[in-house]
């Protein structure tokens, strides 16, 4: 899987159907870009804490 | 006395590693809502559509790097390992500024870019301020939890990256919501 997960067409094929969900859940809930900001930190923050 | 503090390599000032975390949170901190105020602030300072044209421009940026390539464009390093030296707060602090701006050492994750480009995207220096200071506490606040609590975590990022990939993958197409009726 990892592997897999570094090919670019696998990473296009992946990206662009979860963007049209972005979009889709965006048009939904309406735009909150605080509300990205904030969720886009809190993850990525958790995310580095597997930094080498 | 140094005392690591997981990857945030804290000295224990005041013979103390809560005084030390404390100071490299605070640090960590002041120095993200700094960067997420000034952003927020340049975003104030544009008219909406340029705005939204600059966010669009980077946020595509991200959206070809990140389909290329799964490691992010990264400063590939760690914080300065000489600052071990001082065995004093200016570790602790250092450290936690380095950490806090994120983008002076590796950041891992093409998530990371979202923090910029929301917080300047947000145009209020208190919401930048906010949503980055969120960011310090989540990314060195976690270390000094799981440092005091005395957890390692030793791997995991190949699958923290797939998740994280995701969760950008989303936010992009949301931030495009509201980007493009600014234009």
């Amino acid at each position: 899987m990892g592997g897999l997960a570094a090919k670019p067409l696998f990473r296009m094929a992946l990206a662009i159907p979860l963007a049209g969900v972005g979009v889709l859940a965006g048009q939904q809930a309406g735009p909150r870009p605080w509300a990205l900001l904030v969720t886009a930190a809190l993850i990525v923050g958790l995310a580095q804490q597997t930094l080498p | 006395m140094i005392i690591m503090i997981t990857r945030a390599r804290v000295s224990g000032c005041f013979g103390s590693p809560v005084v030390a975390g404390a100071v490299l949170v605070l640090s960590a901190i002041g120095a993200a809502a700094l960067t997420g105020a000034l952003l927020g602030l340049l975003g104030a300072a544009l008219e909406p559509g340029m705005r939204a044209l600059l966010a669009l421009a980077a946020a595509s940026a991200v959206a070809v790097g990140a389909v290329s390539r799964p490691v992010p464009w990264q400063l590939d390093r760690e914080t300065d390992t000489d600052w071990l030296g001082y065995e004093d707060w200016r570790t602790a602090a250092y450290n936690g500024v380095a950490l806090g701006l994120g983008f002076t050492t590796r950041i891992g994750f093409w998530l990371f870019y979202l923090v910029p480009l929301t917080a300047f995207v947000v145009a209020d220096p208190v919401l930048g301020a906010a949503g980055y200071a969120a960011f310090a506490v989540s990314r060195v606040g976690g270390s000094a939890l799981l440092a005091a609590a005395g957890i390692w975590i030793d791997g995991g990022i190949t699958r923290a990256r797939l998740v994280a990939d995701l969760v950008a993958g989303l936010a992009l197409g949301a931030l495009l919501t509201v980007l493009i009726p600014l234009m």
